[in-house]
């Protein structure tokens, strides 16, 4: 036995402590003896438990994940490819011969075919500037041409940029400054696009740029940046007169404000008062007002989200100011007017072209019909008037024909059909197989939840895989995973009360005893199925109970009441209640969700009553109160220790004594 | 009272003194396995008492040692040498116990902080191993 003198002690905090345990004691052979790998062993277990729990839990929910994904798709009344809508299993194409016609047909259509003219399409009524409001391009100074060798400035056409080089105009004077100008103008735009022309403000004449072609439209000009270093610095542009105050774009900016705006309108449209006034609008009945220093766009933006039943919007290629009803139809639709025109005369000055909306006429199969909407349904079919539908076709003799028909075809859509069922087979199958998988897979009692002590000395590849062995197998021959897909293999086989034909009449029927319940489908029986009888291939599905058959309360039936129901109903909705049963989250007569998630919870559901985190939750108390039995147990060690080393030297020091005694008596 | 009287009525005290001893040595060994620090403090604080009378007498018996030449007393004093090595020896080896019963509690507070993954927080105090760590969605 070696002595201990290499252990330590130290106080912190006034707690005694021994350092330099791992050294200097020779206590192999004691170890083994020792209770306290016994106690960390107990501690490891619960963590194992625990670690397992929460494992299993995790599995669970995985497989919960997917059968409510599985719901979701399939039996939600939301959804698309719902087996529980009659709807779906009701589904028809339509097409047309024109594309002046196009058209859909819901689940209430019926197979057949319709003529369908349309006579006048529904527009909507509008109030406009007919014009463009706002001045042409124009200078605010007199034009110098002395000094323009070199300098240049960019024209920009409808959103195309040109540089105008100015070299040519240099020097000239009067007229031939003008037809300089203009050449140079052509030369970088090409000819008879834009007019070069003057205009006299007081005294002063200007240049002024206008469109020379009705093709023509927005024109913008700016100074040439002469070194690209993002800074327009060409004074060819400024010499042309198109200083401070100049216009330099025939179209409005609709982030300037009202009263800059009422400064740029037409000298023709006449004088605006609503650029110190502001705006004030009866809009449809609703006043709205905007003042002087609201800028256009926020302006338009305000009427447009005001739901006033009209878009007030400014077309930058003509110019325009315009308001739209929202709606297609005839009536007032669009009534603007100033609140006070001798005030402020916005609408007065600017919306003074009125259109008046008118309705669609259509005739369908010989029947005439006027709508606001150029869409119309009728029995199931919607309708959409895109343009009259006069068309002239010319044969090979050269012959014409007129006509103002379309055709309209409505067929019975079996593929849709057959493949809203394949894939609720395919989602089935899946899910099947996945549970399966789950309780058929055999857990191997040599790979336990791994501890620390075990991982500290492991790589990460090697802990991955062995956790991977570890989670195999925590769901084996589940008892409620069993019942649960028994009952759904039940639901495919029971007949459907009322019903004569069974699943496997119509090509659907369960796969060997080895593919454990999964379904095959034979395509050609069902599309044959779905094509001679779709009500009936419906009624298999959909069929509801007739003594209960409100879904929204089917966690609250009895026993019996829930059996009567299953006798009654279609298999969709046989399945629908087996869901329920096992993953509904809202409790049913004796007060219990969801058998699972009783058992594990849900990810997207956060409980902790359920089994396995009421279980978790157990563990981690234990644990706690393990570690912390650990804990005194080390302290009480330590105190032992401590306490020991101080006797140990007070009996050595009373065996002095004695010791000198006895060698003196 | 003659000298032998009472010469052997201290030897008679000194043996009674030393049985106590003996006892109390024994009783301490018993407290030491059990590890009851108690019950050792208690022991040795009699011990204590024990030893400062048995000076008592020591120091009595020194005052006047002719009784050492007595032959009646030979073999109280013999009994007396005798038991005073036994007691000698055996806090020896009641010493060497509880170093080793501390070697003991020293590995096991050694096994148990290795079995926890802990190192002393006064060595490496950063050094933490968390327990019950788990691999879940839960986090």
């Amino acid at each position: 036995m070696s002595s201990s003198s290499s252990i330590s002690t130290s106080t912190v905090n006034g707690t005694t402590r021994i350092t330099g345990l791992s050294s200097g004691i020779d206590v192999d052979s004691i170890v083994a003896q020792l209770t306290t790998a016994e106690k960390a062993k107990k501690l490891n277990k619960l963590q194992q438990k625990e670690q397992t729990a929460e494992w299993k839990q995790t599995a669970y929910q995985d497989i919960i994940t997917d059968i409510q994904d599985f719901s979701s798709k399939y039996f939600s009344t939301t959804s698309s490819t719902s087996i529980m809508k009659a709807s779906n299993f009701l589904q028809y194409t339509a097409s047309s011969s024109s594309s002046a016609v196009t058209v859909t047909a819901a689940s209430t259509a019926a197979a057949g075919s319709h003529t369908v003219a349309v006579n006048q399409l529904a527009t909507k009524a509008t109030l406009t500037s007919s014009t463009s409001i706002s001045k042409d391009v124009q200078g605010s100074s007199a034009a110098d041409y002395t000094s323009l060798t070199g300098e240049s400035f960019v024209m920009t056409l409808d959103g195309t940029d040109y540089t105008v080089d100015l070299d040519d105009v240099n020097g000239t004077t009067g007229t031939a400054a003008i037809t300089a100008l203009q050449t140079a103008i052509d030369t970088a735009v090409g000819s008879g696009k834009v007019t070069v022309g003057t205009i006299t403000s007081g005294t002063t004449t200007c240049l002024q740029f206008t469109a020379a072609d009705s093709g023509v439209q927005a024109i913008t000009v700016s100074a040439t940046d002469t070194n690209s270093d993002g800074i327009a610095d060409n004074a060819g542009l400024s010499d042309l007169g198109f200083g401070t105050g100049a216009i330099l774009s025939n179209r409005l900016d609709t982030s300037d404000t009202l009263a800059t705006i009422a400064d740029q309108l037409k000298s023709s449209i006449g004088a605006a008062t609503f650029g110190t006034a502001g705006v004030s609008l009866i809009i449809n009945g609703t006043k709205e007002e905007f003042s002087s220093t609201t800028t256009l766009a926020s302006m338009m933006s305000t009427i447009n989200k005001a739901d006033l039943g009209v878009t007030m919007s400014y077309d930058s290629i003509t110019g325009e100011l315009k308001m739209t009803a929202d709606d297609t139809g005839a009536g007032d639709t669009v009534a603007v007017t100033d609140t006070d025109s001798s005030t402020s005369n916005f609408a007065t000055l600017l919306l003074t072209n009125a259109t008046a909306g008118v309705d669609a006429k259509v005739t369908i199969d010989g029947q005439a019909l006027t709508r606001s909407s150029n869409t119309i349904t009728l029995n199931g079919v919607t309708y959409t008037a895109n343009a009259k539908t006069d068309t002239t076709t010319t044969a090979d003799d050269g012959t014409t024909t007129t006509s103002n028909n379309a055709t309209v075809s409505v067929t019975q859509n079996t593929s849709g059909v057959y493949d809203l069922i394949s894939n609720f087979v395919d989602a089935y199958n899946t899910l099947l197989d996945t549970i399966n998988t789950a309780i058929d897979a055999n857990a191997d009692s040599d790979y336990p939840p791994l501890t620390d002590d075990q991982k500290s000395s492991m790589t990460d590849d090697q802990i991955t895989a062995w956790e991977t062995k570890a989670k195999v197998g925590l769901l084996e021959s589940d008892s409620t995973l069993t019942t649960f897909l028994s009952s759904l293999r039940t639901a495919v086989i029971d007949s459907v009360s009322g019903q004569t034909s069974s699943l496997s009449d119509i090509g659907i029927s369960s796969g060997t005893y080895d593919e454990k319940g999964t379904l095959e489908i034979d395509e050609d029986t069902l599309k044959a199925a779905i094509a001679s009888d779709p009500e009936s291939v419906m009624t298999l599905f959909t069929q509801q109970s007739s003594s209960y058959p409100n879904n929204s309360t089917v966690r609250n039936l009895s026993s019996s009441a829930l059996n009567t129901r299953y006798k009654q109903e279609g298999i969709a909705y046989r399945f629908y209640d087996i869901l329920q049963k096992n993953i509904s989250t809202v409790t049913d007569t004796a007060g219990n969700k969801g058998s699972l998630i009783e058992i594990a919870g849900s990810a997207d559901f956060t409980t902790t009553t359920d089994n396995l985190s009421k279980l978790i939750a157990k563990y981690t108390t234990e644990i706690d109160t393990e570690q912390t039995r650990i804990d005194d147990y080390e302290d009480t060690l330590y105190d032992k220790y401590t306490t020991l080393e101080t006797y140990i030297n007070k009996m050595n020091s009373q065996l002095s004594s004695l010791s000198s005694m006895t060698s003196s008596s | 009272m003659g000298q032998w009287e009472k010469a052997s009525c201290c030897l008679n005290k000194k043996i009674q003194i030393i049985e106590k001893i003996a006892v109390n040595t024994e009783a301490q060994c018993r407290f030491i396995h059990r590890r009851e620090m108690n019950g050792l403090k208690r022991t040795l604080a009699e011990r204590d008492v024990l030893i400062w009378k048995l000076i008592a007498i020591n120091e009595e018996l020194s005052s006047d040692q002719t009784w050492k030449r007595m032959g009646k007393l030979k073999s109280i004093i013999q009994d007396i040498t005798h038991k005073e090595q036994e007691i000698m020896d055996r806090s020896r080896q009641i010493i060497q116990e509880a170093v080793i019963e501390r070697a003991r509690i020293a590995a096991e507070l050694r096994n148990s902080k290795a079995q926890r993954q802990v190192k002393s927080q006064y060595i490496n105090p950063w050094v933490i191993m968390m327990s019950g760590r788990h691999i879940n969605r839960k986090g």
